[in-house]
């Protein structure tokens, strides 16, 4: 399984499930609007960093679904815990498929980044493009040794 | 199999919502939840409150899930209540202790309805 598989078969699922957003690969290009930044960084059995980027308007339909009512109704720690939690299942998907179910892997608790100029990062990194009906979003990975 | 009470254990409000969602549509809607938000949350409600089952996550602060299920089978009101484990966390070896530590079942986020019904009904 490559990268981009592993990514996009946790991306498409956790959308899915999570917040009932279909997912399809996206055309690769810069994406407007980015919203929010978060981060979640993994150390074993590779390291490496995984980014989400999303533009205003997917970050609100995620949440929207997720919990049924509109946007206006939310707390902020509300989004925030959602997104968080939205990352910390696609990075266990992630890892899952990429290094296998046998393989123990370790994780850290996603972050909230104020913007893409605070991700620290190192490796090879890989620009993911997604589709969230109708809007763009983007994935970043980072794999050092991949 | 009904479970009348049901403790959801998870730090995030927004995974406790989506378990108790899920939990509803495999046919747990007319179950009373109660909420913890780590193990320790869990088992200071487990004094006051008896459960039917226990569906936790693993990665929590104050405590977590391993440390929560250990606790429980050594507790003779909650050696017998069925715990499932809920995590986006998880291996096959990892699986195996959890099992081997009393977790009844195991199921990996992004939770379904149907992964629930499969394993609770």
């Amino acid at each position: 399984v490559t990268v981009d598989e592993a990514v996009g078969a946790a991306v498409r699922d956790a959308f899915g499930e999570m917040a009932f957003v279909d997912v399809v690969d996206g055309e690769p290009g810069p994406v407007s609007d980015v919203a929010q930044v978060l981060s979640l960084s993994f150390s074993d059995p590779a390291r490496g960093t995984l980014a989400l980027m999303l533009p205003r308007e997917c970050k609100k339909t995620v949440v929207e679904n997720v919990y049924g009512v509109n946007w206006d109704s939310l707390a902020t720690n509300r989004i925030d815990d959602c997104l968080l939690e939205l990352l910390n299942v696609l990075g266990g998907a992630f890892m899952r498929n990429y290094f296998g179910r046998e393989t123990e892997f370790e994780i850290s608790l996603p972050e909230l980044v104020f913007d893409e100029a605070h991700l620290s990062a190192r490796g090879e990194r890989k620009d993911l493009f997604f589709d969230a009906e109708g809007v763009i979003f983007q994935v970043k990975v980072w794999v050092e040794g991949a | 199999m009904a479970y009348h009470d049901i403790l959801v254990v998870d730090d995030s409000e927004t995974s406790r919502m989506i378990i108790k969602r899920c939990l509803e549509i495999a046919g747990f809607a007319d179950s009373v939840y109660h909420e913890a938000a780590d193990g320790l949350g869990a088992l200071s409600l487990l004094k006051e409150q008896q459960v039917d089952l226990i569906v936790t996550d693993l990665k929590m602060p104050k405590m977590d899930g391993g440390t929560l299920i250990q606790k429980l089978r050594n507790d003779p009101r909650t050696r017998e209540v069925p715990i499932l484990v809920v995590s986006s966390m998880g291996n096959d070896a990892r699986e195996q202790e959890l099992r081997k530590a009393g977790a009844s079942w195991i199921v990996h986020k992004p939770l379904s309805p149907e992964a629930l019904a499969e394993v609770l009904q």
